[in-house]
């Protein structure tokens, strides 16, 4: 595990080499920043699908619930509701709609992929219903600064990125909890048998991807100074593919939150590197896509040599 | 019968091959579709197919075959004519197993009850199960493949739940409606199947043995990994698991994965233990520690019992026998009086 994590650095290091040589202005402090910053939301959404994913699960609702997360904070904001209220109430929407989720496949033994399948649609749909499909914008630059305020040279996003993950980490690694989202994700059957209580732990796992979700929405919101229904399209995509290029297995149990983070700089550094390089928006789409099918298939080869 | 038919589709489609094989055909049958069945195996027989026809239900061996042969642990035994070998013959030619090893058993006296299951049923695999377990006793359960062994298993772990009965752990009726409850019961279970249910393999030895106590080792939901080891490394050590606590079991050969299982359970206040077929892919020198593991359990005042298809292991370690058929226990013995023709004459239904 500890090797396979150190491959994907070794990897994040030599793409930034690669770009480093092809374009100077790679390897400046204004653009490494730049690209943490674009990095930070799909980052944060990736926290939520390791977390899932390691309990042998998926969530292609994330994007959506995205989009509901931000529709909500900004009717809130709107309405004239104080700034943490309005937060409240949009982490809130996102942990519910993720229990929904969870519960659904949990107590309706249906499979992850159907069930976010319906919430991708569902959430999104509601979004768009109570926006009328229209943009919510203009807001205070009190709650802007959320992704405008620099502490230090850092931009807010990122330090909000560096936040979530040392507290994920710690809840995956050092909590029963955690333990218990890998001993689920290994052998979920066991894991009962075991006297844990999968039935409240498996719902509580999707709305951990909910909550992600809607903190990504917040600093999505207040950098666009807009809450859009149809915002976090294909957010799914990119947070899968941050979280299997950083090594968590896809069938559950093995992996690690380091991983997910160097993974979702891959992928950021990968699309900054694009446009740097003039790469058109098309082909980029091509590359990304080879790179999560190729980090895939190096870990399924690596994995057929040690068994 | 659809599998059945297919296979005659095949084989009116080949002229020249003419044998046909049936594995346990009648297991899934109705009395009324097993006539049929028979029925149609006369005819095919009447037209010059030969056909191989496996089952443990003899009863169908003397109704439909010609000659009989006997396999037992992979090994041809013997082969007759029907007409020449009846009914206790055929059922001591399967039963014969070399003892070869000698079990260290050794005895207590029995103490207070722990566990009484009184008319308990899970329709269709389990009917009016009554069983009682004494501190200091192994109490054996024999069948054959389907008898409901493994499904009364999983009921007292409370891993399924029984629709009829009681069941009374130490004098008080319990309601065992998940496994949490059952093990709050201090009853512990090692599942037939290590790999499926008995093992998270990507977790370490130590999580693995933790694994059922995370919320007592636990301080507000923090969970370390050193209380995880300090916790489990007496019991590899006790149990003699040749690994350290911070493998992943995943590389452990199958007689020390299943110490870890034992050890999630033993490392507990667990005082019913309910072993199936704890033996099952196990080197002998694991195989003897186990023996071992279940005396000092019962000398110290557990209950166990234990579920195995090995009847040399089951008369030798238990101190009474209850014989299960379709999901019923139909007979009772004392291991002292039992003998492998016994036990699976009965597990056979033939008494």
């Amino acid at each position: 595990m500890r090797a396979r994590r150190f491959g994907t650095l070794i990897g994040l290091v030599a793409l930034c080499a690669v770009l480093w040589a092809l374009t100077p202005h790679f390897l400046t402090v204004s653009n490494l920043l730049n690209v943490a910053q674009q990095t930070s939301i799909n980052a944060i959404v990736a926290v939520g699908m390791t977390f899932v994913i390691l309990s042998g699960g998926i969530d292609l609702s994330v994007g959506s619930i995205v989009a509901l997360s931000g529709v909500v904070l900004g009717l809130m904001l709107h309405a004239e509701q104080p700034v943490a209220i309005s937060i409240l109430a949009a982490l809130g929407a996102g942990a519910l709609c993720g229990q929904i989720n969870g519960l659904l496949i949990d107590r309706g033994r249906l499979p992850p992929f159907i069930v976010t399948l319906g919430m991708m649609s569902m959430a999104r749909g509601a979004a768009l219903v109570v926006t009328e499909g229209r943009p919510i914008s203009g807001f205070d630059a009190a709650f802007r600064s959320l992704a405008t305020a620099r502490i230090g040279f850092v931009p807010a996003p990122v330090l909000i990125m560096v936040l979530v993950y040392v507290i994920a980490h710690l809840v995956l690694t050092r909590t029963t909890f955690g333990r218990y989202v890998y001993a689920i994700g290994g052998n979920e059957e066991a894991t009962r048998l075991s006297g844990v209580r999968v039935h409240l732990h498996k719902p509580a796992i999707y709305a951990v991807s909910g909550l992600m979700s809607a903190v990504a929405a917040i600093i999505l919101t207040a950098r666009l100074n807009s809450a859009q229904p149809i915002a976090g399209m294909m957010y799914e995509l990119d947070a899968i593919a941050a979280t299997v290029i950083g090594g968590t297995s896809l069938m559950g149990g093995e992996g690690s939150l380091v991983g997910t983070l160097i993974g979702a700089l891959i992928m950021g550094v990968l699309r900054n590197g694009l446009n740097l390089l003039g790469v058109s928006s098309f082909l980029q789409q091509i590359v990304i896509g080879a790179v999560i099918v190729g980090a895939v298939l190096v870990d399924t080869i690596l994995k057929r040599h040690r068994t | 019968m659809v599998e059945i038919a297919k296979s005659l589709k095949d084989l009116s489609g080949s002229d020249q091959r003419r044998i046909l094989v049936m594995d346990e055909p009648t297991s899934a049958l109705t009395s009324r579709e097993v006539d049929q069945l028979f029925g149609l195996i006369e005819r095919l027989v009447a037209q010059g197919v030969a056909i191989v026809y496996i089952t443990h239900r003899l009863d169908e061996v003397y109704r439909i075959g010609h000659r009989v042969t006997v396999m037992r642990d992979g090994c041809h035994i013997a082969t007759r004519l029907l007409t020449d070998v009846t009914l206790e013959e055929l059922v001591r030619l399967m039963a014969n197993r070399d003892l070869g090893e000698h079990f260290p058993k050794v005895r207590q006296s029995p103490g207070e009850e722990l566990l009484r299951l009184e008319g308990v049923a899970r329709s269709p695999v389990l009917n009016e199960i009554n069983l009682r377990l004494r501190a200091g006793e192994v109490v054996g359960v024999a069948g054959l493949l389907g008898a409901g062994r493994t499904e009364l298993a999983r009921v007292i772990a409370g891993a399924d739940r029984a629709d009829r009965g009681r069941i009374i752990v130490r004098g008080t009726i319990t309601k065992l409606r998940s496994p949490v409850d059952a093990i709050r019961c201090g009853i512990g279970l090692l599942p037939e199947d290590r790999k499926a249910q008995g093992l998270v393999a990507g977790l370490t030895v130590a999580r693995n043995i933790a694994l059922p106590h995370g919320r007592q080792l636990a301080r507000f939901g923090c969970l370390s990994a050193r209380a995880e080891v300090r916790f489990a490394e007496p019991w590899v050590r006790e149990l003699r698991i040749k690994a350290t606590p911070s493998q992943p079991v995943r590389l452990l050969s199958g007689g020390n994965q299943q110490k870890v299982v034992l050890g999630k359970w033993v490392s507990g206040d667990a005082r019913i233990f309910i072993f199936d077929e704890p033996t099952r892919g196990v080197d002998v020198g694991a195989k003897v520690e186990i023996y071992h593991l279940m005396n000092r359990l019962t000398s110290a005042g557990a209950g166990i019992i234990m579920i195995s298809s090995e009847l040399p292991e089951l008369i030798g370690m238990s101190d009474r026998i209850l014989v299960m058929h379709r999901g019923r226990i139909c007979t009772e013995m004392d291991s002292a009086d039992a003998s492998q023709e016994r036990v699976l004459s009965a597990a056979l239904g033939l008494h």
